[in-house]
Order: structure tokens, then C-alpha cells, then sequence
């Protein structure tokens, strides 16, 4: 690996985190999301070299994950996106001022997720790795779709509760 | 309070339900313009999104088993990176390895790693299965896996869905089709896509609806992943992923060719091998498609056949819910 693709490997991979949640902020679409996340991959790649290595990289890379979403807008007639541009942009400006240290702290989420009790980790099981929205995870778990939504908000509260407090105490 | 004429519950509600992807486009629009207006609910919203995300690639990163972290080509791991994260890593970190080689495996229209000819092969497979024809597959079930012979699902009762052995799929072009499967009671669950909307008709009660096309395309072999065999042209990011492909160009005795897929990337999800067969002489599109390796697919066979046993004409309605089911039957969108 030569030394330039060393730097833009690392700094991807430090500002990726940041990317990705911008893109979830507003591409409903677990694999649409996946396919944009890739498609602003290659375009930081490609722009490196007009990066300016004196600036912050994670606005820099949100910056082109931006117009990606935009160009995407409007490349897609029935695309899952909810927001106008003005949202989008305020998002954008949101996700690049969020510290790192927030980024980091999300990576207590796997002990905070191992901690939670059989139906509230069956919950999230069906969210987030099968990609069922409450009105399909209803009949799977015996509840209403609204009971699914609520109980969906009620893990995520604690989840992120959770993860603001220190190591160990979760 | 975040927003002086929002009530913070009411947005919570919006938060959450923009999550989900439970709200209606008013509610929707409501949000973004909220959003738009103000950072403080801006920020509200990316605080949700950070754990909401970060759930996205735990979860289906632990469903990835066979997952090979990538940056195991760094000198040493970024300090701040989860390893659990290696799941979404792996494309962006696998892409730039392979454009430091100078291969654009993703870029390109068809797959690098495989050769001209099975290139070509594949880009006519991706016309013929983009061409509004109708074509009926049978789908047999050739290794259960290690779970041998599932006991037949009785009845739709308690969620479970019928096996996909002896199903059949009807396909018209790239983003139409009908797959029904049978309970062991002879009643059918099918589900569609009539290039626009997903659907859902069991045998009894509501009929769902959704404006997401791929939303019931899960439980036809091979296509949990981005790699949706029947529609090539959608699947082939899935092929450039971490497929080689290679073509068999002696035709056999029913003058077919055969396009042999083998998974490279064992980040990948879909089936371990794949072969297509089809006439080298007419643009019909797959006639034989053996999935195999499909264990990490998720619960079900192991590899399974769907052969093309018709191209009649299908009426023009056929891939429409409407068609399915009786006009009394309650319809939810979800």
C-alpha cells in the first residue's frame, strides 16, 4: 500500500463513521444507503489530491457525500429520501460538527446492546438486521405496529443512556 | 424544548418515526422543515441517527459471520475504529485496495475478474433480463442443508411462511414479478412487485403494501443480498462485489452456454456459487439458474434450481396486487 492510499485509507476510515450517519439522516433505505456510502468511497478517493490537508477532513468528506445525495435526489424519481435541500445541508453542517469523541463513544453500543433482555434484543434483531419496519415485526412478536414503534423508541432511549454513561456501568 | 412551536413528545414522535420510516410524507415534510430551520432540532435528530446508524452495522454486521476485517492491511488499526464496524468497512477499504492496483472492479460495467467473453455473456443476460418478457420459473429445492427436509408449513398460522420448495416465480423484465409459495393447506402467500410497489398477499387478511419495490423480494432464493439473480442489471454491483465469473462457451446438447459465478468475497452474503445457463442464440434471458452455498443467505435450503419452464404471455395486470386477492380483502401501506 503506497503512502498516499495510506492517508486516504486512514483518514476515510476516521471520518466514515460521520458519513454513514449523515447518509442515514436522510436515505430511509438501509441498502440504498450502503450503495451511496460506497459511491462518495470512490469519489473521496478520486478527489484526495484537491483535499487540503490544513482543513478538517470530515466536513471535506461530508461535503462530497452532500452533493452526492443531491445529484442522487435527483437522479431518483421514487427515491426514499424525505428532506429538501435546506435539510439536508443543515444536516450536513450537523454531522460535521459532531465531536469525535461522540463517534467514539458509540463503540460502547455492542456491550450496551449484549446487555439488554431477550424481547427488547429481539426488537432490534428484526429492526437492524432484517431490515423489518414495525408493521412487519408485529405480527412476528405478537404486539400492534404502533406497540413495535414505541418499544422501538424505549430500547434506542436506553441504548443511548446507555452508552453516555461510563465503561462498565451498563 | 428544541424548537418553540414544537412540542418536544410531538418531536420524538417525528424522530422516531423518520427512523422507522413509519411516518406519511406530511409528517415527513414536517420534519425536514424543521430540520431546515433549526440546528438545535438538527442536532436532536443526528443524536438519534447516531445510535440508529450504529445499530445498522452491529446487527448486520453480527449477521455476517464470516466477516475478514479489512484494515488487517493497515500497519496497525485506526485507533477509533470498532471492529464490529468491519462490515460496512469492507467495501470502501476493499475498493481502495483494488484502485491501488489500478483494477476499478466497481467501476467498471462489468466485473474485472472476470474474462471478456463471460463479460459479454453477462452484459446480454442483463439485456435479456431488462426486456418486458414474461418467463415462469419452478424453483426446486436440491440440498435442504443440515437441517435436512423442513416439516411442511400447515396453514398461515404464526407468522411462518411456506418453503420455497416447489415455489414458483413469475418474472417480467427487471422489476416485475409474482412469487408464490404453497402451505401444506394448499392456500398460497405470494408476493409481488409491480415495478413500483412491493407487496404482500397471504392467504387471509390484510394485504401489505409497500413503495419500496425490493420490500418482499426477500424470500426468493438468493435475493436477501444485493445479488437478485432475475434482475441481473440491479444485481451486478452485487456481482462486482466479490464474484468471479467465468463462461463455459462449449454449448451443450440443448445448445446452452453456462456462466459460472463463484463468490471470492466471503464478506458477501450470497450464494457461494451460482451457474446460469442459457441459449446462445436468442436473447431469452436465464433458462436454468443453480444457487448453491446459501447458507449464509439467512434460515433455508442450502442450494436450490429454478428452471424456466414457461414464456407465455402474462395478462398485463398480472404483477399488480389487485390481481391476487379479492377486492374486499383490507390493504395496509407500510
Amino acid at each position: 500500500m503506497d503512502e498516499r492510499l495510506r492517508q486516504v485509507t486512514r483518514s476515510w476510515t476516521l471520518a466514515q463513521p460521520a458519513v454513514a450517519a449523515f447518509l442515514t439522516s436522510v436515505v430511509r433505505d438501509f441498502r440504498e444507503r450502503d450503495d451511496l456510502l460506497q459511491e462518495v468511497a470512490v469519489a473521496v478517493l478520486e478527489s484526495y489530491d484537491d483535499y487540503d490537508a490544513s482543513r478538517p477532513f470530515v466536513p471535506w468528506a461530508i461535503g462530497i457525500a452532500r452533493h452526492r445525495v443531491g445529484t442522487w435526489l435527483r437522479s431518483r424519481r421514487r427515491a426514499r429520501v424525505s428532506f429538501d435541500s435546506a435539510a439536508v445541508e443543515q444536516l450536513a453542517a450537523t454531522f460535521a460538527a459532531i465531536p469525535a469523541d461522540d463517534y467514539r463513544r458509540l463503540d460502547r453500543l455492542s456491550e450496551c446492546v449484549g446487555a439488554l433482555e431477550s424481547k427488547a434484543r429481539q426488537l432490534c434483531e428484526l429492526r437492524y438486521r432484517d431490515d423489518l419496519k414495525p408493521a412487519a415485526i408485529a405480527p412476528i412478536v405478537g404486539m400492534t405496529a404502533n406497540t413495535v414503534a414505541k418499544a422501538l423508541q424505549r430500547v434506542r432511549d436506553r441504548l443511548r443512556e446507555c452508552i453516555e454513561r461510563e465503561p462498565g456501568l451498563t | 424544548m428544541s424548537d418553540p412551536t414544537t412540542p418536544d413528545t410531538d418531536l420524538d414522535r417525528l424522530i422516531e418515526g423518520h427512523l422507522d420510516g413509519t411516518l406519511d410524507e406530511a409528517d415527513e415534510a414536517r420534519l425536514g422543515g424543521l430540520v431546515a430551520e433549526s440546528a438545535a432540532v438538527a442536532g436532536r435528530l443526528a443524536r438519534a441517527v447516531l445510535v440508529h446508524d450504529r445499530l445498522i452495522d452491529l446487527l448486520r454486521g453480527e449477521a455476517s459471520a464470516s466477516t475478514t476485517p479489512v484494515e488487517a492491511d493497515l500497519a496497525e488499526p485506526p485507533p477509533a475504529i470498532h471492529r464490529s464496524r468491519a462490515f460496512r468497512l469492507a467495501l470502501p477499504l476493499g475498493l481502495a485496495a483494488v484502485l491501488a492496483v489500478g483494477s476499478l472492479l466497481l467501476l467498471r460495467p462489468a466485473p474485472a475478474n472476470a474474462s471478456a467473453s463471460a463479460s459479454a455473456a453477462l452484459e446480454r443476460l442483463v439485456r435479456a433480463s431488462a426486456a418486458a418478457t414474461d418467463r415462469q420459473y419452478a424453483i426446486r429445492v436440491v440440498d435442504h442443508g443440515p437441517a435436512g427436509v423442513p416439516e411442511p408449513v400447515p396453514a398461515d398460522v404464526g407468522g411462518r411462511k411456506p418453503g420455497v420448495d416447489g415455489a414458483t416465480l413469475f418474472v417480467r423484465g427487471a422489476d416485475r414479478f409474482v412469487f408464490i409459495r404453497t402451505f401444506a393447506d394448499g392456500t398460497a402467500f405470494i408476493n409481488g412487485c409491480d415495478g413500483t410497489i412491493g407487496w404482500s398477499v397471504p392467504p387471509t387478511g390484510h394485504v401489505h403494501l409497500s413503495e419500496d419495490p425490493r420490500r418482499f423480494r426477500r424470500g426468493i432464493p438468493g435475493e436477501r443480498d444485493d445479488l437478485p439473480f432475475l434482475s441481473l442489471a440491479d444485481g451486478l454491483a452485487g456481482f462486482r462485489k466479490g464474484y468471479a465469473l467465468s463462461l463455459v462457451d462449449t454449448p451443450d446438447a440443448e445448445g446452452r452456454l453456462r456462466l459460472e459465478a463463484v463468490r471470492t468475497d466471503p464478506r458477501h452474503r450470497g450464494p457461494a456459487r451460482a451457474t446460469i445457463d442459457f441459449h446462445a442464440d436468442d436473447d431469452t434471458g436465464a433458462e436454468r439458474i443453480e444457487l448453491a452455498g446459501l447458507s449464509g443467505d439467512g434460515p433455508g435450503p442450502e442450494s436450490v434450481v429454478l428452471e424456466l419452464v414457461d414464456r407465455a404471455e402474462l395478462p398485463a395486470e398480472f404483477f399488480d396486487h389487485a390481481h391476487h386477492h379479492d377486492a374486499t380483502r383490507p390493504v395496509d401501506w407500510e
